[in-house]
């Protein structure tokens, strides 16, 4: 009889022990747990309506930051680009004029007028990643501890282009109109090429 | 004749004795850090660990490189012994970014500072500092090239990396935050496989039993992509489904140049461990205001741009 009352208190142990040890999880439920309470869309949307404008004014025409890239790239990068990020990866707000060569789904193909002109397009659906938040130069990283909000602030930047920007100007566009244009780029200090560049719109103009 | 043999002997006994305690007051004055990598079953945190005491060692440091074996009961050990040991600095790639906090905690206690590699911990006022792949926005990177390859239609798996560690989901979450925006885009599976080889291999032959038909694979670390590229090839579909990994290791480098691998987020380790020394020792001088996290550029390797790439972001 004592045997049998041990064993059975042994049992309830080790399964109250191995309840307690052991949890299981849904992977979408973890994944949710790991969200922050930071609103990006509408810190994105204070930044595009207070600060983003003054910003835009400084915007370096494209030429002549690839001329800069070319005679001095140093100079060029440190005082043109920007990054949160350590790495090769730098960020510039680029303005320029531009010919129009094809409107296609998800994007927009033109030649930027130059000395010697290229081939860039503009981003009108895959617009993603940190190119618009980091051109800004508006954001420093000691007042985002959390690298979520920073990543959100991306996602919501990118939205404002994709819903607001890009509707505004793309159904008016066709080949061979000309357009002025401000916007993002991403370049790397290792591998520049700017044939070919994505440019993120932040405004394009029609010009007559 | 005896007696002057035992003399010079006795001489010689306590010259050396008194050489061996100028070495050991030496020694003493010889800064140690301690490099505790979650596991050296993967050549990346091997590439990162040898990176960093490389480096530690150049800078004058004594070095040496702890594996946890992603247990995180062995890595609080480590961190007893490196404590007791009396160690100067830590550079510490976690196991489990919560089951990790406990042993930064440990070594704060103890007046060691810990800069974390790679991986994060969940928290922000433990570790020193904490030098971290920016995961998230190299996957958003890899999520925008996915979908751009399969024209926005296409059934895929996923197969993630440590469910505890945060790397995991940050990848996870980049890619979601791109395909998920394309109704076209359809995750018949997504389970995890540790970021090892072998389990990616056998999940992804489990999950071919039950959804033959995929267009592609996105793995959260590259030894994963090996391992789900390894399944393909037995089912004789590696030709039609397209793998993607993520870190630039020497055999994904080398299987996008042939074709195997589609694509892979370049991590920089070597850039990371560096940066984890110099701001050790930048710490052990007197520097305070070190930041709390400092993200690594993540960058896009396919066929388009391999030539501008070897494995581990060496170049």
């Amino acid at each position: 009889m004592n045997k049998l009352i041990k064993y059975i208190l042994l049992s309830l142990a080790l399964i109250l022990i191995g309840y307690n040890s052991l949890y299981i999880k849904k992977l979408s439920d973890v994944n949710k747990s790991m969200n922050s309470n930071f609103d990006a869309a509408a810190f994105a949307k204070k930044i595009w309506t207070d600060k983003l404008p003054s910003r835009l004014d400084s915007a370096i025409d494209i030429n002549n930051l690839k001329q800069l890239i070319e005679t001095n790239p140093i100079e060029a990068f440190n005082q043109y680009t920007n990054a949160l990020d350590i790495g090769n990866n730098r960020y510039a707000l680029v303005k320029g004029e531009g010919i129009i060569d094809a409107v296609n789904e998800d994007d927009v193909a033109f030649t930027v007028k130059a000395k010697r002109p290229f081939n860039a397009f503009l981003a009108t659906e895959f617009v993603y990643g940190n190119t618009l938040r980091d051109a800004t130069g508006l954001f420093n990283l000691k007042d985002f501890p959390n690298t979520t909000d920073l990543n959100n602030l991306s996602k919501e930047l990118n939205n404002i282009v994709r819903t607001e920007v890009v509707p505004l100007f793309k159904s008016k566009l066709k080949i061979g109109v000309h357009i002025e244009f401000i916007g993002a780029i991403e370049l790397n200090k290792e591998h520049i090429h700017f044939d070919g560049l994505e440019i993120i719109p932040i405004k394009v103009k029609i010009v007559p | 004749m005896r007696k002057s043999i035992n003399r010079i002997i006795l001489i010689l006994v306590a010259g050396l004795s008194f050489l061996g305690c100028g070495h050991k007051a030496k020694d003493k004055d010889i800064k140690k850090i301690a490099i505790v990598v979650s596991t050296l079953n993967n050549p990346w945190f091997v590439f990162l660990g040898q990176q960093a005491a490389q480096k530690a060692r150049a800078m004058g440091y004594e070095a040496k490189l702890f594996d946890s074996q992603n247990n995180t009961s062995l890595e609080s050990n480590h961190f007893d012994n490196i404590i007791v040991d009396g160690y100067n600095a830590i550079l510490f790639n976690p196991t489990d970014a919560d089951g990790s906090v406990a042993s930064v905690k440990k070594a704060k206690s103890a007046g060691i500072p810990v800069f974390c590699m790679d991986r994060e911990i969940n928290s922000t006022t433990a570790a020193t500092s904490q030098i971290l792949s920016d995961s998230y926005s190299g996957a958003v990177d890899i999520g925008k090239y996915f979908v751009q390859q399969f024209e926005k239609k296409g059934n895929y798996v996923e197969i993630l990396g440590l469910v505890g560690d945060n790397n995991t989901w940050a990848r996870s979450k980049g890619f979601h935050s791109v395909v998920d925006n394309y109704p076209g885009m359809k995750m018949v599976a997504q389970q995890s496989a540790d970021f090892d080889r072998n389990k990616a291999m056998e999940v992804m032959e489990s999950i071919l039993q039950a959804h033959p038909d995929i267009d592609g694979v996105f793995c959260g670390n590259d030894a994963m992509a090996m391992g789900a590229y390894q399944a393909l090839v037995s089912a004789g579909i590696a030709d039609k489904v397209k793998v993607f990994g993520f870190d630039g290791s020497d055999d994904v480098i080398a299987a996008i140049k042939a074709g195997k691998v589609y694509a892979t987020g370049m991590q920089f380790p070597k850039i990371i461990a560096e940066t984890a020394v110099k701001f050790a020792d930048l710490y052990l001088k007197g520097k305070r205001d070190l930041p709390q996290k400092v993200p690594v550029a993540v960058e896009l390797v396919t066929n388009k741009n391999i030539d501008d790439y070897i494995g581990y972001g060496k170049k």
